[in-house]
C-alpha cells in the first residue's frame, strides 16, 4: 500500500488525514495486510463463505405502526438542528 | 463478610432477610465507586440509581418472594457501549460524547423489569476495539490485582468493578474475546452465550455478526441469573433467535451428565483439549494454572481427550478482517450531522463528514476502519474478506468435527497473564495485541458459547503481585446451560472465584458470614 492507496481509502472512509497520519498509518496498515495475506494458506476450493453463524433468512413481519420515541428525544443529540431538521453546510450552491 | 465481594445470591438473602436495604446496597457501592481510582466508571448518576434502588425495595416489600425475580434490588454496572435512557452512552469514544439514548437497549430493559438497579457506565475500549481496554478516550482502567497491569478488555471496567467489588455484577459485550478476557485477567467468571442468545438492539455496533452481550460476575451462578434474564428472542433485532425461554442455572442443581454421582459430579463428561492452545505461545504461569484446574476436573470424573482445531491460527487474520470490514460499515453512521461529535472546522459536507470522524474517532478505530474498507474495496474484496468468510467457515467446521469427539472444550482463554500498562503504550504494536485473542477468536466466528472462570494465579516474569488466571470452556451451540452447570461444580471445588484482591483500603457494609448464611434465602446457591 502506498501514499495514494491510503488517501483513497481515506477518502472513501470519509477521514481526513494528518501528516502523523500517512507517517504512521502506513506501515501499520501495510503490516497487517500482509499479515492477512495468511489466509491464503488454507485450501478454500468449493467452501461456501460464511458470512453469519445461523444460516437464517430474513424474518417477515406483520406491517403494523409502532410507537417511537417522539422526534423532540431523536432530535435532542443532533449536534445542530432547527425547526426539527438537521443543519448541515450548504450542499447546492 | 464484606458484602461487596459477595455474590448476587449472598446479597439476595441478605436483602430478603432485611440485613441491607436495597436503597443501603446501591449507596455502597456508589460510594466505592466515587472513590474508584482503577477508571472501572464513566459515568454515574446517584439520583437515578436511588430512583431505581427504592422502587426495587418497594418490590421486595410489597410483593411475595415466592415468584419473583432473584435479581431485585441486586446492582448491576452496564457497559458503555450498550445504551441506557438515563445514563450518557459514549462507547468510549469522543464522538458519542454526551450521548443520551432516547431509549434503552433491550438487555437493559430486561433486567431492569427484573428489579435490578443500575449503577452507572463501565470504561472499555473505543467501539469495543482493543484488549487492553487501552483504547478508552476517557482514560486507562487498571487491574485491580496490580494496577500498573491492564485489565483486559474490551470489556475492562466491567471485569476490573467486579473484581474490585465496586459492583457485584455487570454486563460486557464480546465481539473476539471482549468478555472472556478482560474475566480471565481479572478474577472473574464472564459467559459469551451462542451468537442471537441475547438481544443486540441498544449494542453499539462494532461487527454484527459477531457481537453479543452476557454477563460478568462472581460465579457460574451468578451468571447463570443474570443469562436467564437477559436472553430471549427480541423482534426488534433480526438476528436474535426464536428460542424456548431456558432456566441456564437448572445444570447447577439438575446432573451435568447421566452419570454424575455426589462425588463425581462430571463423571461420563468428555472434555477436549485441543492442542493448539497449548502450544509455544503459552505462557508457562498460565500452562500452570490451566494444567492444574484440569487435574481438579478430572477428579470431578471428566474424562480429558485430545481433539484438533487445525485453523486456530487463521482464526487471527480471519476475525481480523471480517471484524474491521464490518466495522467500516457500522461505523459509517457517525457522521456529525444527526448525533455525536460535530468538527467546527468544516466549509463543506465533504470536510465535515472527514473532519468530524477523524476528530471523534481514535488511533485504533481509525486504523480499523481503513483497513475494513480496504479488505471490502474494489479489487481486495475476493482476496480477503471473502476468503476471510471461507476460513471462518472452515473453523466452524472444526468445531463440529471436535464436538463429535468431545461434549466440551477446556483451554486457556489468554496466552499471558496481564500486561504492564507503561510498556504496552510505549510499544504501541497493534500486531502483538491481536495475537493475544488467539484462544478467544475461534468461537467468536463460529457463534459459539465460551465461558471463562478464575482457575488459578501465575507470577508475572516482570515482578509484581500474582495475577489471575482464567479457564475457557467452549461449547456447541447453545450449551450454555451446561457450561455453567461445569462451571458451577468446579467451582464447588475450588476457591478462585472467591479470591479478592488487596483492598485499596475501604470497608464497606460488612456482616458475618454466619449472619447471612444463616439467613433463609430462596436462591441461595
Amino acid at each position: 500500500m502506498d501514499v495514494q492507496q491510503l488517501e483513497k481509502l481515506a477518502l472513501l472512509s470519509r477521514l481526513a488525514l494528518t501528516d502523523d497520519d500517512r507517517r504512521d498509518l502506513l506501515p501499520a496498515l501495510n503490516a497487517i495486510v500482509q499479515w492477512a495475506d495468511g489466509l491464503h494458506q488454507a485450501p478454500t476450493e468449493g467452501i461456501a463463505p460464511m458470512a453469519h453463524p445461523h444460516d437464517l433468512s430474513l424474518r417477515l413481519r406483520e406491517d403494523q405502526a409502532a410507537a417511537l420515541p417522539p422526534r423532540d428525544q431523536l432530535m435532542a443529540n443532533a449536534p445542530q438542528s432547527a425547526q426539527g431538521l438537521f443543519v448541515v453546510p450548504r450542499v447546492v450552491e | 463478610m464484606d458484602l461487596r465481594f459477595s455474590t448476587l445470591s449472598e446479597l439476595r438473602t441478605a436483602l430478603d432477610a432485611g440485613m441491607v436495604s436495597a436503597q443501603e446496597l446501591a449507596q455502597d457501592y456508589l460510594d466505592a465507586l466515587e472513590a474508584d481510582r482503577l477508571g472501572v466508571a464513566l459515568a454515574l448518576d446517584p439520583d437515578r440509581t436511588q430512583e431505581q434502588a427504592r422502587a426495587a425495595q418497594r418490590r421486595i416489600d410489597t410483593e411475595p418472594a415466592e415468584g419473583r425475580s432473584p435479581l431485585v434490588g441486586l446492582p448491576i454496572l452496564h457497559k458503555d457501549v450498550i445504551v441506557t435512557e438515563g445514563w450518557p452512552t459514549t462507547a468510549g469514544s469522543k464522538i458519542l460524547q454526551n450521548y443520551r439514548s432516547p431509549f434503552d437497549a433491550e438487555l437493559v430493559a430486561r433486567l431492569a423489569g427484573q428489579g435490578m438497579v443500575c449503577l452507572g457506565k463501565s470504561n472499555c475500549d473505543e467501539f469495543a476495539m482493543g484488549s487492553a481496554n487501552l483504547h478508552s478516550a476517557y482514560g486507562v482502567c487498571r487491574n485491580p490485582w496490580d494496577p500498573t497491569r491492564i485489565p483486559g478488555g474490551s470489556s475492562g471496567g466491567s471485569a476490573a468493578a467486579v473484581a474490585a467489588g465496586l459492583a457485584p455484577a455487570a454486563t460486557g459485550t464480546d465481539t473476539g474475546g471482549s468478555i472472556r478476557q478482560p474475566a480471565a485477567m481479572c478474577g472473574i467468571t464472564g459467559i459469551k452465550p451462542s451468537y442471537g442468545r441475547i438481544s443486540r438492539w441498544g449494542l453499539v455496533a462494532y461487527a454484527s455478526s459477531l457481537d453479543q452481550a452476557g454477563p460478568m460476575a462472581r460465579s457460574a451462578a451468578d451468571c447463570a441469573w443474570l443469562l436467564t434474564a437477559m436472553a430471549g428472542h427480541d423482534p426488534k433485532d433480526s438476528t436474535s433467535l426464536d428460542l424456548p425461554q431456558e432456566d441456564f442455572g437448572r445444570l447447577l442443581t439438575e446432573p451435568v451428565t447421566p452419570a454424575a454421582s455426589p462425588s463425581q459430579p462430571l463423571k461420563g463428561l468428555r472434555l477436549g483439549l485441543p492442542g493448539q492452545y497449548f502450544g509455544p505461545g503459552l505462557s508457562e504461569s498460565v500452562r500452570g494454572a490451566v494444567e492444574a484446574a484440569l487435574s481438579v476436573l478430572r477428579g470431578l470424573g471428566a474424562e480429558c481427550l485430545e481433539v484438533d482445531l487445525p485453523r486456530t491460527e487463521l482464526s487471527i487474520p480471519a476475525y481480523y478482517v471480517i471484524a474491521p470490514a464490518e466495522a467500516s460499515s457500522n461505523l459509517s453512521r457517525f457522521d456529525g450531522v444527526r448525533y455525536g461529535h460535530r468538527s467546527a472546522h468544516a466549509q463543506d459536507l465533504q470536510a465535515l463528514y472527514r473532519n468530524s470522524r477523524a476528530e471523534g474517532f481514535g488511533p485504533e478505530v481509525r486504523r480499523r476502519i481503513l483497513v475494513g474498507t480496504f479488505v471490502l474495496s474494489h479489487g481486495y474484496y475476493d482476496a480477503y474478506y471473502l476468503q476471510a468468510q471461507k476460513v471462518r467457515r472452515l473453523i466452524a467446521q472444526d468445531f463440529q468435527a471436535a464436538f463429535a469427539q468431545c461434549d466440551l472444550i477446556v483451554g486457556p482463554v489468554s496466552p499471558s497473564l496481564a500486561w504492564p500498562i507503561e510498556a504496552s503504550q510505549r510499544i504501541n504494536d497493534p500486531l502483538a495485541d491481536y495475537l493475544a485473542d488467539i484462544y478467544t477468536l475461534s468461537a467468536s466466528l463460529a457463534g459459539l458459547p465460551g465461558l471463562s472462570m478464575p482457575c488459578g494465579f501465575g507470577q508475572p516474569h516482570s515482578g509484581g503481585p500474582d495475577l489471575p488466571v482464567g479457564l475457557q470452556l467452549i461449547g456447541p451451540q447453545f450449551d450454555e446451560a451446561r457450561l455453567l452447570g461445569v462451571a458451577h461444580r468446579f467451582q464447588q471445588a475450588t476457591d478462585w472465584h472467591r479470591r479478592c484482591p488487596p483492598a485499596p483500603g475501604s470497608a464497606g457494609l460488612s456482616f458475618t458470614s454466619e449472619q447471612v448464611v444463616a439467613s433463609p434465602s430462596k436462591g441461595a446457591h
